[in-house]
């Protein structure tokens, strides 16, 4: 059992390393230094920041249950971002009978919730709104590429998704903000 | 057009950046790991237990499987004394099979016997 003094100091992959093999309050420091950004990459995909909140220690409690199987502890914050994807998607499903559709069909680019009204939008940029708008597979897909800065390959390792759809709800997701922030009053468009 | 709304959302999720405080999440999610440790130990716990009285019930059947288990030499060479005259090779297995299958059968339905009793 280390003290949390040492564990500050030590570097992210001795803490995941001493996590592995059961240590507690290793387990803690990972989750201390990784929250926040767990939590606003769930926040994000949410929109909810309770339910991003809720999410997010879901994911740290897969994390703890599955730490002893993870091959190496540099890769731990890849691997903590896919389980907190899948915690989501797993959300998603459960919740939102309307996004149980095949990821890579057509279909998924569709919105889910009603676009929002041209008045709504008059208060200004509003991109968590119109992001909102937006298929949950698509969300994610914009979501990790551009507040993540992650590549299309390095999206599919995360979703599983086939790098053609991956590509598709990039693309496809970006026309339809164009559109939704282009249809607010006074857009030059 | 479309480059014009990935700068937005660049800057957007950019600006949205929050440090947000470890603390009271931090103690949430080791509350729940908590809970799962101790959820884990009682299962695992109640697991070993039901173990322990299942072969404990079963213990007097086993012992008398072990003792069939010792006869069957005897039987399985009787057998292939016969089977020298009258039986062939193929049906001698075929006889070996029944007995296995019976033995197993016999132990199969006292388990499921004692937990109907124990656990209906």
């Amino acid at each position: 059992m280390t003290s949390p003094r040492d564990l500050a100091s030590l570097d992210e992959a001795m803490v995941v390393a001493l996590a592995r093999i059961g240590d507690q309050p290793a387990f803690e420091e990972l989750v201390r230094r990784r929250q926040s950004w767990l939590r606003n990459i769930l926040r994000r995909l949410c929109g909810d920041a309770v339910l991003a909140d809720d999410l997010a220690q879901q994911a740290f409690l897969s994390a703890w249950r599955g730490i002893g199987r993870l091959r190496s502890s540099q890769a731990f914050g890849a691997w903590l971002k896919r389980l907190a994807v899948h915690v989501w998607l797993d959300h998603v499903r459960r919740h939102d009978p309307l996004d149980r559709l095949d990821p890579e069909s057509d279909d998924a680019i569709e919105t889910t919730r009603e676009p929002l009204a041209p008045v709504a939008m008059e208060s200004g940029i509003d991109l968590d709104r119109a992001l909102a708008t937006l298929a949950p597979h698509v969300r994610l897909c914009i979501v990790l590429s551009y507040a993540d800065g992650m590549s299309h390959s390095e999206i599919v390792d995360v979703t599983g998704f086939p790098i053609g759809t991956v590509k598709s709800h990039i693309r496809r997701g970006l026309e339809q903000l164009r559109r939704v922030l282009a249809a607010r009053p006074g857009s030059a468009a | 057009m479309t480059s014009g709304v990935e700068d937005q959302l660049r800057a957007h999720f950019t600006s949205a950046e929050h440090d947000l405080p470890a603390e009271t999440f931090t103690i949430d999610v080791m509350a729940r790991v908590h809970a799962h440790r101790r959820r884990t130990r009682v299962l695992q716990t109640s697991a070993a237990l039901i173990t322990v009285v299942i072969l404990w019930l079963l213990a007097p059947d086993i012992a008398h499987g072990i003792i069939a288990m010792a006869g069957f030499p005897g039987v399985a060479l009787r057998l292939a004394e016969r089977s020298m005259r009258e039986l062939s090779e193929s049906s001698l297995i075929s006889v070996l099979y029944l007995y296995g299958g019976v033995l197993a059968g016999y132990l199969l339905l006292k388990a499921l016997q004692q937990f109907r009793i124990r656990w209906a």
